[in-house]
């Protein structure tokens, strides 16, 4: 048998797609120093980039879409604040400068969402389609209402209406959070890109494909999911966190469900199910949502859900999908794009 | 005498107030063909279900090769040499044909298996069933005969020692059953596979396997060889009509 | 030791009258949940299109909420038809078996709706409150009961949320349209082999079901001393609690899933406050609910009464 055949496997990352990540991690870097745009809306855009990445690991490679990610966002930003709090004495942030601290915070943040997800995931991965979708939505608001109720009480002064302001004495560059979320979301990045390549990235495509088949002919179904969902848990919340010591404070918006709307629209439009298209998701729709709020103030969400129901109603594989049908000189841009 | 492959031992699986399988015994020994049959809904496709691990038998327990499975869920049984087709077809269909078997080889028996030997393995494999030439085409191009032939081309990438083939030539035309048949020959002898058909395809089944077992109203209710089981009465009596007819299907061998 | 009981007994009752409330207001998700397959997830800002329109009524037409509810539920219907029409026949219209697939995409045009009803009311209403200010439906704003004082106002909720679950049950067990769509609810296949056209019950289901919650929305009114758009936040998630604990297409059950879920609430936010009153009582008490959704959907995802 020959070896001479050329494969292609679609849902291996090609290239592009790397290059595209490897552009993303290089070019915003220089976007900064050359001063094009400012920081903060640098950290903006790469936090919308990193967070349609880290979803795209449990709603991209296994299909379950999930309508309340954005719990772990709370659930980190609230540790991570809290650990800054009452670490207060060891002064971390400062102690490591250039956002290496603040971003070893963050690990430890994402690192408690990422329990959270498996100690859930193992029954609620047991739940299919709309049902499982339910299930995170109704943990995003019975976490959101825990918090809500029980954070003031730790600290009833200060804490009030579970609002958690960074000390006023901590001064954090905004360099330093850059550099700390282009790790974090670069990290995110190439998470995308080693599940794509790896066994366990195929298995987890088997299991969005068809489940029972997956699981019968050996893809160990539940401890995929379960392992591809704290993943997606570790990232939101790493990034999470850094958005929050970005905003300067933590309060239940952390857990608001305009982030779970904001990351399943960029999959959405980017299209489903690539990790290509979480990419491009990003980009696109953090520049549909500036251009948006500056053209048509007031109702620029308005017309970002008309977007989203033309998108589901006529191209629902997304911009990727649109992408995938052309061919530039005979090579199918379907085949080079994973 | 070859040893005892497959031991299923009183199983008994309820869906609420129905008994779909109802103190089931059936031995299978290393090697041997056989052909599971009986009316629609007599529990065929639950035995299997069973053996893989889907379900779990209420009652009962399975064992293969020694070990018991009774309840190990299916990715594990997979991983111990069984392998199940599907009766209504579950192609990966945004997968190629060639990365579809792939899945197989990589989460099948062999351990630590790299892409290249997974690639490998799959495509000698759409070779043996004759798909090679659509190897790069995607799952969903293919019509009924040749996705038939892909879910065995998975199954067998995982390296089965006991392959369970669900209604696998239901839908095909003469011409497609003799080619499906003679590839599940080939593949069998090839591999030294043990094989369990369910099949409502009565000349095929009856010409292909060794022995029969017949299960109607989830009991076992006959087994024994094709020539057996069309003298069988109950048999007869359940399934296959009048005698004259059931002999004329063995004959026609 | 009676000012605890009392305390005890106004807040359960207090909380099953929500549940009242929020079962009713949950009837629209339910038939639309277990006939189409098709997740409501704009539920929240359904119930506030009728809550608003009722306002509207009182405060620009000076006309009664009890005229207003009817103003509310013509508007619904036209609204679940539109609906209808503009997105889901496409998705679901001539299919016969709801793909996973199709599922997850009605599950994401119904977010994206909901995304744009509620921008809608932050850019035409705003975000202040709103309410029915002074209006009460007896004279009195309470009445006493046993030595409990309660809300008229929740109480005509409650009564009038217990009529509405009874019609509704009565039109779909009873009438020849109602078992059609119970028809379609339990296979679409087989009912459009007899003859029910399934794209005319799919469309008299979304009427139903969007209609039936927009003039639920302003039982929500009866509660909540004013809303805003974000209320519809809040109560989006409840109902859904609400339904998968009755059961998806269950009237009967929807209404004892809110009973349930708002007694909960009420005895919760008692036993809280009682043992740590650091803690905030009614967004841990709120909490609860949602622990029963999820408790729900793991250990028996067809509810108490579901259809399977």
């Amino acid at each position: 048998m020959s070896m001479a055949y050329k494969i292609n496997f679609s849902y291996h990352l090609k290239r592009p797609t790397l290059l595209f990540i490897i552009l993303t991690i290089i070019i915003v870097p220089i976007l900064k120093l050359l001063n094009i745009f400012t920081t903060d809306t640098l950290i903006i855009m790469m936090s919308f980039i990193g967070y349609a990445a880290a979803l795209n690991i449990i709603m991209g490679f296994t299909g379950y879409v999930d309508f309340g990610h954005t719990v772990f966002i709370g659930i980190s930003g609230y540790t991570y604040v809290l650990l800054i709090w009452y670490l207060e004495p060891f002064n971390i942030l400062q102690h490591f400068g250039s956002g290496v601290g603040a971003l070893i915070l963050a690990i430890l943040a994402g690192l408690v969402s990422a329990v959270v997800a498996i100690l859930v995931g193992y029954p609620v991965l047991k739940l299919r389609g709309a049902y499982f979708a339910i299930a995170t939505l109704g943990l995003d608001f019975a976490a959101l209402y825990i918090v809500k109720s029980t954070v003031p009480a730790l600290n009833p002064s200060q804490f009030m209406a579970a609002e958690i302001i960074l000390r006023r004495d901590l001064i954090v560059p905004k360099s330093m959070i850059f550099n700390a979320v282009l790790v974090a979301v670069s990290l995110t990045l190439l998470a995308n890109y080693i599940i794509s390549k790896s066994r366990f990235g195929i298995g987890l495509v088997a299991i969005k494909e068809d489940e029972d088949a997956a699981e019968d002919i050996g893809v160990p179904t539940t401890k995929y999911k379960i392992i591809a969902y704290s993943l997606s848990a570790f990232f939101t919340g790493l990034i999470g966190s850094l958005m929050v010591l970005n905003s300067g404070g933590v309060n239940e918006g952390a857990f608001h469900i305009s982030h779970s709307i904001d990351m399943i629209v960029m999959l959405v439009i980017g299209g489903l199910g690539s990790v290509f298209g979480s990419i491009l998701g990003g980009y696109i729709y953090y520049w549909l949502y500036d251009t948006l709020l500056v053209k048509f103030p007031g109702i620029n969400l308005i017309i970002l859900g008309i977007i989203v129901i033309i998108i589901i109603l006529f191209a629902p594989e997304g911009i990727t999908g649109i992408i995938s049908k052309y061919k530039i000189k005979n090579i199918k841009l379907r085949d080079l794009i994973d | 005498m070859s040893s005892k492959i497959l031991v299923i031992d009183g199983v008994t699986k309820r869906f609420g107030g129905l008994t779909a399988l109802d103190n089931v015994s059936i031995t299978v020994r290393e090697g041997e063909f056989v052909g599971l049959i009986g009316p629609n809904g007599a529990g065929k496709t639950t035995l299997f279900n069973c053996i893989t691990g889907y379900y779990k038998p209420e009652e009962g327990r399975i064992f293969f090769k020694g070990r018991e499975i009774t309840g190990k869920p299916p990715h594990l049984t997979t991983k111990y040499g069984i392998v199940k087709t599907h009766q209504i077809v579950k192609p990966f269909k945004n997968m190629t044909v060639l990365e579809n078997a792939m899945v197989g080889a990589l989460f099948g028996k062999r351990k630590g298996i790299s892409t290249g030997e997974a690639r490998e393995i799959s495509y000698k494999m759409l070779e043996i069933v004759g798909l090679q030439e659509k190897a790069e085409e995607y799952a969903s191009a293919l019509n009924l005969h040749e996705t038939k032939m892909l879910e065995l081309a998975r199954a067998l990438s995982a390296e089965p020692e006991l392959l369970l083939l669900d209604e696998a030539l239901a839908g095909l035309n003469p011409k497609e059953t003799i080619d499906a048949l003679e590839i599940i020959k080939k593949v069998k002898e090839e591999f030294k596979l043990t094989i369990i058909m369910v099949e409502h395809v009565m000349h095929a089944v009856m010409n292909i396997a060794e022995r029969i077992v017949v299960l109607h109203y989830g009991k076992k209710i006959a087994e024994g060889t094709p020539q057996e089981i069309a003298k069988t009465p109950e048999v007869i009596t359940a399934y296959l009509g009048e005698p004259e007819l059931a002999l004329k299907f063995v004959k026609r061998l | 030791m009676s000012d605890l009981i009392n305390i005890l007994l106004i807040n359960v009752i207090n909380g099953i009258l929500w549940g009242l409330i929020i079962g009713a207001s949950s009837l629209g998700l339910t038939e639309l949940w277990g006939v189409m397959k098709v997740v409501n997830i704009a539920q929240g800002e359904t119930l506030l299109l009728g809550a608003y329109i009722v306002i509207w009524a009182y405060t620009t037409l000076a006309l009664s909420p009890l005229i207003g509810i009817w103003i509310a539920l013509v508007i619904g219907i036209v609204a679940g038809a539109i609906v209808y029409f503009l997105l889901l026949h496409k998705l679901i219209g001539k299919v016969e078996v709801i793909t996973l697939k199709t599922e997850m995409s009605t599950l994401l045009i119904m977010f994206a709706l909901s995304i744009i009803l509620s921008n809608s009311y932050y850019y035409w209403i705003g975000a202040e409150p709103k309410g029915l200010g002074t209006w009460k439906f007896f004279s009195s704003t309470y009445i006493i009961i046993g030595g409990l004082r309660l809300r008229t106002n929740e109480i005509f909720a409650a009564t009038f949320a217990i009529i509405l679950t009874l019609v509704i049950y009565l039109f779909l067990n009873k009438t020849i349209i109602g078992k059609a769509i119970r028809a379609v609810m339990q296979d679409a296949q087989a009912a459009s082999l007899v003859g029910i056209n399934p794209v005319k019950i799919k469309l008299l289901t979304s009427i139903l079901g969007i209609g039936i919650t927009v003039f639920t929305g302003f039982l929500i009114l009866l509660h909540e001393a004013s809303i805003t758009p974000e209320t519809a936040v809040k109560y989006a998630p409840i109902a859904f609690a609400v339904v998968v604990l009755g059961g998806l297409g269950n009237e009967l059950g929807t209404l004892i899933g809110g009973i349930i879920i708002g007694f909960v609430y009420g005895l919760t936010k008692v036993i809280i406050s009682s043992i740590n009153p650091a803690i905030l009582s009614d967004p841990f008490a709120l909490s609860t609910a949602f622990m029963i959704l999820v408790l729900t959907l793991l250990l028996k995802p067809e509810g108490l009464f579901g259809r399977g």
